[in-house]
């Protein structure tokens, strides 16, 4: 055994020589203090000794959140929502690898960790699991990088798992660097090759799924991506089990590099433009899990949207995503910073609470604690903030959470725009690249004053545009909270004939 | 004394009594020997003086009074504003109601409160508190800081901002909701805010409530229109509002502090002074603001009171009576680590944003003292870290800087770790400690300490710490590592600098051991944790049973592969870091069976066992996942060659024993056998029928006969299970 140990110890190690300098964190938003007054961060006290680093959250029908961690235990926990939580911590199933997926269906859970999808019941009513069935392993899993990153149900009753590389820059087990979707039956079925390092995935709030894609090896940037079936998310490592996945049709066409996505997309047909595009330290370093707000207002204005946390930069963001000619496109916005560790994952509470937790251990982070729980609360103050980012066919629409001010909202000098793109490199990460200034010629307030039409001059298609709105102000003279948003262009739609 | 003052002390005789007086305003910092100035600056400042005279210049306002019918006792509120300097000897407040009679002073206070309290009639809810909230209370107000301004329980501390009259003031819920957020009430960083959650705030709360016996059963307030009008012109008559409400202040509310004599009282408000603040207050001469840094940083500190904990140039620290409530949890670090640490030269030290995070409270790098450093408000702390950042300004050091700083970090690293300057002896490293020692984190340095400071301390800790117990490696400029870097104490130092650049990212230094971190039974229940095990790909589930034994299964081959005794597992390779490593088994009599799948359909007893790859599934195999029983004990289920198999593993109470049970849901055909152990030694066992004995007295005993198979080298024990529906194996180590 130890002459099979050193191989791989040595491995790891040259592995962290060959990985890019690590640098700094980068600078804060330093909106914090002003964000606390509309969201207040509250934290879940964790009685000792349980140690519990979040990886995925399932509310369960009688109200308790159930918490699976990356040390393999899932608690049922109690109490959670009160104002000043003292929750109790039932441990309901232990003994997983890497607990990166629950998702709640009659009471039972299912769990996806890094060997299996895993149903998890508790049959004899003593509130404890006692089975634990594999209910999918048909995946490869020969290092411990190999994570496996699980949805909740879509509509038909799948769970789709999103499969990291080995180490995150190979791919030298089965289906590392794809999708897969699990069906009800158990079967797995190959929907989309190309991922990188995966680390979250679920439904976008329009029935697409869509991942969370981190920066690196043809990943200029952190992304959100459409799980387009039969899609080719990017990285090419994986092509090597296109023979094991008939249904995805032929191996496509490597990639160029280094090179442009709008390029390159008009080449390989299976390649899906990425939908939102963090721009990286800006809109953090290592996007995480997200979760759809479904809160019903309880969680302010934001309802139907994207919440997304960082797992290096402890900082929780939004994103919107609209479907325009065939291809699925949207904008990131930055929400709130300040939390405590690196988030991994989030979830609404019954409250409509945005519960998160994460890990501190193995990369860098911002949040630099252990065995912690947040808990981010609406105050119930309106933030002005842009809501979302609709593209049109010469400019963009911006609807507010508070009615504009005609003075500075129509004044087209109150926004300024950039546009950029990455190169699409089988190199690590990407500079920001061919960069342009689109102007803004007119900006028009609708009655209600909730939303200004930009009409642009220079929109380019395949870059994110950047939005600085910090000169508006609302009728009640508040000033955005966030002053930047940031919308990926892959599509522009045609001019409809009605305008 | 006036005749009203003769009166006021007639009422508040039966106060007297209990030990309280009429006393002058508590400004714990002036009796520090500032300079005559800043004593001027500091009194006049912290009398609020400026909120009616100048409105200019840094000075103690008063208490917010937004939500203050939801947060007071109109009671209390009633007496103490007729009479504030009976009701709370010590106070700033002063009294403006001196020149009243005694009926007018409770009609005039009487009908503040109700234009205050306008529309709450409830009283403040009575709690009852816990008596273990009051104990867990006593011990925060005792260490965390509280008693560096505030008096302690039977002690009688000198220059205490006054606690008196709280629990007549405060229900506990109001108490708690003013201690996790003072500054909300008090912006101006006077009482700071110490960090406390809700629950800390709760039980401090009690402590300071606990013999609180009816906060306001009257009433909070009840009145007429005509009565809230009459209330409002007072408030706002008397002046009520340039210290309760700045920004609604008049700032022509009274001429300004150069323009009149202050040889002689305040014709409107009475402090109680003592006689040396009246002869301060007249020898006042009002300065320039802003102050030179240097003075602005001396007053600053006073009206902070940061000197109560810190000393700078030969001021302040914490005094000798209150001393001892500097506590620390290690007290092997000596005095530095319960005192908070002098303040000479923090400028030059300190990162300005470093010094804008701990003085928001969210420093936090000495874990070992019990003092915490509060938040003093984002308003109030910008002009200081200017100041100190001029003030402490040395003259850049010429430093001789190593070529490549990304190279030099190994040389770094290396000359911090144990064989060198074994920095991690004292110093902790992610919370790490080597010793017994956790003097600050070595990943928090870089982020706060100024490159300059960093070499001048390390070339001589002495000279700025005389008590520090950190050694200079570099006496005179001469290295104790001559071979290092030839010697050079610029560039070892500069090499140590760029290795602490990395901050969390930094490597760990040579010498710091992580503790391990034990996981197996806590009581009955044996514990399961998939994860990879020695000898196992990826697969693995391990089982610790209460009884002593231990298994780890492979579930890519569904088979049983290792066994020992004692304590199940140490995690630290799986539980730190990304987790690259193997669960370690913890206890001893260790045997690995054989690698590879345990059934096997073979042409013959005699053929070759198939072999898969470590990280591999078997073929012809597919695991179903187990079910645990009330013990938590195991059955896995698996399918080979389509036959549904249940494989239970029971440990005994007898001792370290387990029994194993292979359940299989069809005969089994011809040509499947089990492989029970492998090696060059396999013995079968004198007494036990089909009973074998392995490494470290390893007995299984089989319920089908086995047959000794020759592997290459070493022989293998193997079952023909043919028309078998079951299989009991029992391992057993013996005494």
């Amino acid at each position: 055994m130890k002459l099979h140990l050193l191989p791989i110890a040595t491995l790891v190690w040259l592995q962290s020589l060959v990985l890019p300098a690590a640098e700094s964190l980068g600078e804060e938003w330093g909106t914090a203090e002003r964000e606390a007054e509309y969201y207040r961060i509250v934290e879940i006290p964790i009685p000792d000794p349980l140690f519990v680093e979040a990886g995925c959250f399932a509310t369960m029908p009688d109200g308790r959140i159930a918490v699976g961690t990356r040390r393999g235990d899932i608690y049922l926990v109690e109490g959670l929502t009160a104002r000043h939580p003292l929750p109790k911590f039932h441990r309901f199933a232990s003994g997983f690898d890497e607990l990166l997926g629950l998702a709640q269906k009659d009471g039972e859970l299912y769990a996806t960790q890094a060997t299996e999808l895993t149903r998890v019941v508790d049959t004899d009513g003593d509130d404890r699991a006692d089975l634990y069935e594999t209910i999918n392993d048909s995946w490869g899993f020969a290092n411990y990088h190999e994570f496996a990153l699980g949805s909740k149900f879509d509509k038909e009753g799948n769970i789709w798992i999103a499969l990291g590389l080995s180490k995150s820059y190979h791919s030298w087990a089965l289906f590392r660097g794809w999708a897969l979707k699990i069906t009800p039956s158990g079967e797995a079925i190959p929907v989309a090759s190309g991922l990188r390092s995966p680390l979250g995935v679920g439904d976008n709030g329009h029935g697409a799924m869509i991942y969370a894609e981190s920066q690196g090896p043809w990943n200029g940037a952190c992304s959100l991506k459409h799980l387009k079936e039969g899609g080719f998310m990017g990285h090419p490592i994986s092509y090597n089990w296109y023979e094991y996945a008939p249904n995805m049709g032929p191996t496509p066409v490597e990639p160029n590099s280094p090179s442009r996505l709008e390029i390159e997309r008009k080449r390989v047909k299976e390649l899906v433009p990425y939908a939102v595009v963090f721009p990286f330290r800006r809109m953090g370093r290592s996007i995480s899990g997200f979760v759809l707000d479904e809160t019903d207002g309880k969680f302010g204005p934001f309802g139907g949207q994207i919440f997304i946390g960082d797992h290096t930069l402890s900082l929780m963001m939004r994103a919107t995503m609209e479907e325009i000619n065939g291809v699925w496109q949207g904008a990131c916005y930055p929400f709130r910073e300040g939390f405590s560790t690196g988030i991994l994952n989030c979830h609404f509470t019954p409250e409509g609470q945005l519960l998160s937790g994460g890990t501190n251990r193995g990369w860098p982070v911002r949040g630099a604690k252990e065995n912690i729980l947040e808990r981010l609360d609406w105050t119930g103050k309106m933030p002005f903030e842009v809501k979302e980012i609709n593209v049109l066919s010469d400019g963009f629409r911006l609807t507010f959470t508070k009615p504009v001010d005609k003075k500075t909202a129509t004044n087209p000098e109150s926004y300024v725009l950039g546009s950029f793109t990455h190169i699409y490199q089988s190199g690590y990460g990407s500079p920001e690249v061919d960069r342009t200034v689109p102007v803004v010629e007119s900006a028009e307030v609708s009655e209600d004053g909730l939303e200004v039409r930009l009409k642009v001059n220079g929109m380019v298609q395949g870059h994110v545009h950047e939005f600085e709105f910090g000169a508006v102000r609302s009728t009640d003279d508040d000033e955005p909270l966030h002053r930047h948003a940031y919308y990926t262009l892959n599509e522009i739609p045609a001019a409809e004939s009605a305008e | 004394m006036s005749p009203n003052h003769l009166l006021h002390a007639a009422c508040a005789l039966p106060l007297l009594s209990l030990g309280l007086a009429a006393q002058e305003p508590q400004i714990p910092a002036s009796h520090h020997s500032f300079p005559a100035p800043i004593q001027g600056e500091l009194l006049v400042g912290e009398l609020g003086c400026a909120a009616c005279h100048d409105h200019s210049g840094d000075w103690k306002s008063g208490p917010r009074l937004d939500g203050i019918k939801d947060r007071l006792s109109a009671n209390y509120l009633r007496e103490y504003i007729a009479r504030p300097h009976a009701k709370k000897p010590g106070t700033t407040m002063p009294d403006l109601l001196a020149g009243y009679s005694e009926e007018e002073k409770d009609e005039i206070a009487g009908a503040i409160v109700d234009y205050l309290f306008e529309g709450k009639s409830e009283p403040l809810p009575l709690q009852a508190v816990e008596p273990a909230a009051v104990e867990r209370g006593q011990a925060l107000y005792t260490e965390i800081g509280c008693v560096a301004c505030h008096n302690a329980d039977d002690a009688d501390l000198p220059n205490s901002y006054p606690l008196i009259g709280v629990d007549e003031k405060y229900s506990v819920k109001t108490l708690t909701a003013f201690l996790e957020d003072p500054l909300k009430v008090r912006p101006d960083g006077r009482m700071p805010d110490l960090n406390l959650t809700h629950w800390e705030a709760k039980d401090l709360a009690s402590y300071l409530l606990r013999e609180q016996k009816d906060p306001a059963s009257a009433p909070q307030s009840n009145s007429s229109p005509a009565r809230i009008a009459e209330g409002k012109k007072h408030f706002e008559g008397l002046g009520c509002v340039q210290c309760h409400s700045p920004e609604n202040a008049l700032e022509d509310f009274a001429p300004a502090l150069a323009s009149i004599s202050l040889a002689a009282d305040c014709s409107k408000a009475h402090y109680e002074l003592s006689p040396e603040q009246k002869e301060t207050i007249a020898a006042f001469k009002p300065q320039t603001h802003p102050l030179p840094p240097a003075q602005a940083i001396q007053l600053k500190m006073a009206q902070m009171n940061c000197y109560a904990c810190h000393s700078r140039d030969e001021i302040g620290g914490p005094s000798e009576q209150r001393d001892p409530f500097f506590t620390t949890t290690n007290l092997n670090l000596g005095d530095q680590a319960r005192i908070p640490p002098p303040l000479d030269g923090v400028g030059a030290k300190l990162k300005p944003k470093a010094l804008r995070k701990i003085l928001r409270g969210d420093g936090g790098v000495r874990p070992y003292m019990k003092t915490r450093m509060p938040n003093f408000g984002k308003d109030n702390i910008e002009d200081l870290i200017a100041w100190l950042g001029e003030v402490d300004h040395v003259e850049p050091m010429e430093i001789d800087r190593n070529e490549d700083p990304d190279a030099i970090r190994k040389t770094g690293w290396e000359l911090v770790g144990e064989k060198n300057l074994a920095c991690n002896a004292c110093h902790t490293f992610l919370g790490e400690k080597s010793t017994t020692l956790d003097a600050l984190d070595l990943s928090v340095m870089h982020g706060r300490l100024k490159e300059d400071w960093f070499h001048r301390y390390l070339r001589n800790p002495q000279k700025f710490h005389p008590t520090t117990i950190m050694p200079g490696f570099w006496p005179e400029g001469r290295s104790v590592r001559p071979g290092v870097l030839d010697g050079n104490a610029d560039k070892q130092i500069d090499a140590i600098w760029q290795y602490l650049s990395k901050g969390r990212e930094a490597r760990r230094p040579i010498g710091v051991r992580p503790e391990p971190i034990p996981y197996g039974p806590a009581d009955d229940e044996a514990v399961l944790l998939r994860r990879q095990y020695n000898g196992i790909g990826k697969r693995g589930i391990g089982v610790g049973y209460p009884s002593g034994i231990n298994i780890a299964f492979d579930a890519g081959k569904m088979t049983l592969r290792t066994v020992w005794q004692g304590d199940f597992a140490e995690m630290s390779a799986v539980w730190r870091g990304q987790g690259s490593g193997f669960v370690k088994e913890a206890g001893d009599r260790l045997v690995q069976l054989p690698a590879g799948p345990s059934l096997a359909k073979l042409p013959s007893m005699e053929s070759a066992w198939p072999i898969v790859p470590l990280e591999e599934n078997a073929p012809n195999f597919q695991f179903k996942g187990y079910s645990v029983d009330q013990k938590q004990r195991p059955t896995f289920r698996y399918l080979f060659e389509g036959i549904a198999v249940e494989d239970k593993l029971l440990d005994s109470a007898d001792g370290p024993s387990l029994t194993r049970t292979l359940t299989f849901a069809e005969e089994i055909p011809e040509g499947v056998y089990f492989r029970l152990a492998q090696g060059s030694d396999l013995q079968a066992h004198e007494d036990l029928p089909n009973a074998w004995l392995l490494a470290e007295g390893l007995v299984i005993s089989s319920s089908v006969p086995g047959t000794l198979v020759k592997a290459g080298e070493e022989e293998e024990l193997r079952l023909a299970l043919a028309g078998q529906t079951k299989l009991t194996l029992v391992y057993q180590y013996l005494d």
